[in-house]
This record gives C-alpha cells, structure tokens and sequence, in this order.
C-alpha cells in the first residue's frame, strides 16, 4: 500500500523547546505591556472620577445660598487677612484656601484623627478613597466675592495626587 | 534538508514552528500596541478633561468678577483701587489708565481685567456695547446719570459684553462669553 505523499515526521525537542522559549520570553514581555495598560487605563479613570467629583462638589457650592453654612468661611481664615487689598494674605495662609491637613473636628474626610491637624478646612467630603477639602475666602478677591478652592486628594503608594478648582462666587 | 521522502519535489516544511511561533508574537505584539495606544489616549482624554474643567471654572469666575470691578468704576467714576485685580488695555495687554473712560462710554474700545486665581491667570474682556431704556422708565425720570441722582430706580440698563478666558495646564484655555446688563442705581444683581 502507497503511503500518503506527506512528511510525518514530528517536531524536534529542539525545534520545540526554541520556540516555546521564544514564544515564553514575548508572552513575558506583551504581559507587562498589558499590565502598564490596564494600570493607565485605571489612572485615566481616577483622574477623570476626581475631576468630575470635584466640579460636582464647586456646583454645589455655586446653587447654594451666599450666606448658607455651605459656603461660609467657618475658620474665619479668610476675612480681614488683607488690610492692604492687593490680594495677598498677610499672615502667609493664603487666606486658608490651602487647609487640607484636617476637617473643622481634627478628622480627615474619612474620619480618622489626624496627629497635629492645624489647618482645618471649612467643609470636607469623603467620597471614595478620595479626600476632598473645601475652603472659602469671603471678600476676595474684592467686596462680595468669595474665593473657593476645591481640593481633591487621593492617597496614592505613600503620595497624594492632587486636584485643585479654583473659583469665584459672587453675591447676587 | 528537504523532506523528499516521499518525492514531493521543493517543500521543506521544517522550523514552521518556529516561523508559526514568530507569527503568534507579531499578532500578539500588534494586540500589545493597540491597547497600550488605547490607555495612552485615555490617559491624555482624562487629563485635558481635567484641565479644561480647571479653566472652565477660571473662566466662570472671571464673569462673575468683571461686574463687581463694573459697579465699582461705575460708583468712582475712575479706576477702582484694586490691588488684587489689574486692569489691562487688551490691545497691548499693559496697565490701563483709561479703563473707566472705556467702562463709562468715553472710550468705544474694550478695556480688560486680569486676576491671578491660583497658580494661573483670569482675564476678562470688557466692551461696552450699548444702553437701552428698562420698561416703565422714562428718560426724564430716570435715575441720574450712570446711577447719580435722584428718581426712580432703574430707567436705563447698560450692556456690557463679558469676554473671559481662563488658563490652566498643558495651555488649556476655556472662553466664555457673557452679556452683561447693568441697571445703575438699583439694589441686588450682581
């Protein structure tokens, strides 16, 4: 009987082990290409989750009344810090708009104690793992408009990532 | 060595697993590129979204600013002392002597405003576009001049068009415009 016209012949264990050593060492290399991928596709979702959370924290502030507790300066650290009116706090505070070592009760948003909390913000937000810190300058940068800053920190291996709105409320 | 065993003429079919096995990889690789590609353009959608709420917001800001500045050229008749705030000739962005002659209709061209809110920069372009006589009012009975004098409230309204821009990172700029209508005299309103 006439055998098939085709080569039978099996791989080598050479041919075999070449390229599943080739093929290994790719494989190694394409996954750490999808491990940075999935790790920016996580940073871009972080980084879009603080935006929105902290222009939805600022339009709340922008709906709320001039006088409600929401958008008062309650450490008072805005208010007569700039006798002279060129803008600039004359204490160095920056009229508190950059309190995010702790909340008005010594906490963090989450509500851990916070050791030697001194620059208490006017109103915190936990959302997430997210810290968000709201201060409010009256008077600045002139009579009847109030400064905010929203800050939205996010704990990241030991560092804190930052997003910061800044914006102006007028009393109507 | 070719596989002429069993007489096909010219085919050598040996180290095809290694030229398959290359084959995977550059398949794979492609794959690689592309996702990667997907989460840097995701990255970059991210945090120009981010920089563009950032001067949104500035820009906001500068509108709800520039009628206050208003008011207060208005009631001085003469460059309000603002430290905190500049008033820029928008032509050459330097210092402007003349902003309230351009606030109160002496000059037709577009004075400026520019603040720092943060580390970057609001600045408002402000050009007096016209007046208009309010309902009910009467020219002879309205209040005076630009809000001096007596008489009933309102009368007139003046229209300011608001141009402002707000900066952030990376050179993101968001423009807003706005019309302003001021009713000298009258309490309330911005």
């Amino acid at each position: 009987m006439k055998r098939p016209s085709q080569n039978q012949r099996g791989f080598t264990l050479i041919e075999s082990v070449v390229a599943i050593g080739v093929l290994s060492i790719g494989v190694i290399a394409l996954y750490t290409l999808q491990t940075i991928s999935i790790r920016g596709n996580g940073s871009a979702q972080r980084i879009t989750q603080e935006a929105t959370w902290g222009g939805d924290q600022l339009e709340r502030l922008l709906a709320a009344d001039w006088d409600s507790i929401s958008v008062s300066d309650r450490d008072g650290d805005g208010t007569n810090q700039d006798a002279n009116g060129d803008g600039v706090d004359d204490d160095g505070g920056n009229f508190g708009l950059d309190d995010t070592d702790c909340c008005q009760d010594g906490n963090d948003p989450q509500g851990n104690a916070v050791a030697g909390c001194v620059n208490r913000a006017d109103r915190c937000v936990a959302q997430g793992n997210n810290n968000i810190y709201i201060n409010v300058a009256e008077d600045q940068p002139i009579a009847d408009l109030k400064r905010i800053r929203v800050t939205v920190v996010r704990p990241d291996q030991g560092a804190n990532r930052l997003v910061v709105f800044d914006y102006i409320k007028a009393k109507m | 060595m070719r596989s002429d065993a069993c007489g096909l003429p010219g085919v050598d079919d040996r180290g095809f697993v290694l030229v398959a096995c290359l084959m995977i990889m550059a398949v794979l690789t492609v794959i690689g590129l592309a996702v990667t590609r997907t989460a840097t353009v995701e990255l970059q959608i991210a945090g120009n979204d981010r920089f563009n709420k950032e001067a949104f917001f500035r820009a906001d800001a500068g509108i709800f600013t520039a009628p206050k500045v208003i008011t207060q050229t208005l009631n001085a008749g003469a460059n309000p002392n603002l430290p905190a705030i500049s008033m820029i000739d928008p032509q050459d962005g330097t210092s402007d002597a003349n902003f309230y002659r351009k606030i109160m209709g002496f000059d037709t061209s577009a004075g400026g405003i520019r603040f720092a809110l943060g580390p970057r920069n609001t600045s408002v372009n402000i050009t007096r576009s016209g007046e208009e006589a309010l309902p009910g009012g009467s020219a002879e009975f309205a209040s005076g001049y630009e809000g001096i004098g007596h008489g009933a409230t309102g009368g007139f309204a003046i229209l300011y068009t608001l141009d402002a821009s707000g900066q952030a990172p990376a050179n993101a700029r968001a423009v807003i415009e706005a019309l302003y209508r001021k009713v000298p005299g009258t309490a309330g309103g911005l």
